[in-house]
């Protein structure tokens, strides 16, 4: 009984980190800045974070933001 | 349907949209959820700044995109065209990107539809004024 109660407790805990680092990791991706290119032959090219023109698509989008924001944004 | 209509129908559907506006190739715009004309056509001239800058991105090889998103920690940029049609929208941020994309094609494709049906109701009319010629009526004169 007690070691059921021990691998019991050793699979909640393994289950429990496994969840946190789940977690951890859709909040990073989630808060990412990025820039997706969808094309018409169905490809998707998601342009490198350190490029030049990500940069200033990004910029450019957060120009429009700023823009847009006042109309209850 | 007129573009007006087809926005309000976008942002009643889908709560992930925010604000949208739709404009043309030439980057004219045609219709907007916006009170702010001038806010709308600014949004426009960026919506088209940026499809350009994307190509760019993209390769020329690839040509210009059909989607394109710009997510922002504050809230997400949709960009989409069908035909001659451009739409940008504003979203909340994370949104489900496939399922805003759909709605905003529907959006494009109801303002591209509602040309046509204009210019038939016009011709039905103008035929319900004068009936064309039948062939009976010829046959006589001649």
């Amino acid at each position: 009984m007690p070691r059921r109660k021990l691998v019991a407790g050793l699979v909640l805990a393994a289950g429990s980190i496994a969840g946190a680092l789940y977690l951890r990791q859709q909040l990073a991706e989630s808060g990412r800045e990025r820039v997706g290119l969808y094309f018409a032959d169905g490809t998707l090219l998601e342009l490198d974070p350190d490029e030049a023109a990500t940069e200033e698509l990004l910029a450019l989008a957060r120009e429009l933001y700023v823009t847009a924001r006042p109309e209850g944004l | 349907m007129d573009a007006g209509q087809a926005l309000a129908e976008l942002t009643e559907i889908s709560s992930q949209i925010e604000l949208a506006v739709v404009f043309d190739s030439r980057g004219e715009l045609i219709g907007s959820t916006l009170a702010d004309r001038d806010v709308a056509e600014t949004l426009v001239s960026g919506g088209s700044e940026l499809f350009a800058t994307a190509s760019k991105a993209g390769g020329e090889e690839r040509g210009e995109p059909t989607q394109v998103e710009l997510a922002l920690s504050e809230a997400s940029i949709l960009l989409a065209r069908e035909g001659e049609l451009r739409i940008l929208a504003v979203t909340q941020p994370d949104p489900v990107a496939g399922l805003a994309f759909f709605d905003l094609g529907i959006c494009m494709r109801k303002v591209a539809g509602a040309e046509p049906k204009k210019r038939r109701l016009r011709v039905l009319r103008t035929e319900a004024k004068n009936p064309p010629p039948t062939g009976e009526g010829n046959g006589a004169a001649a």
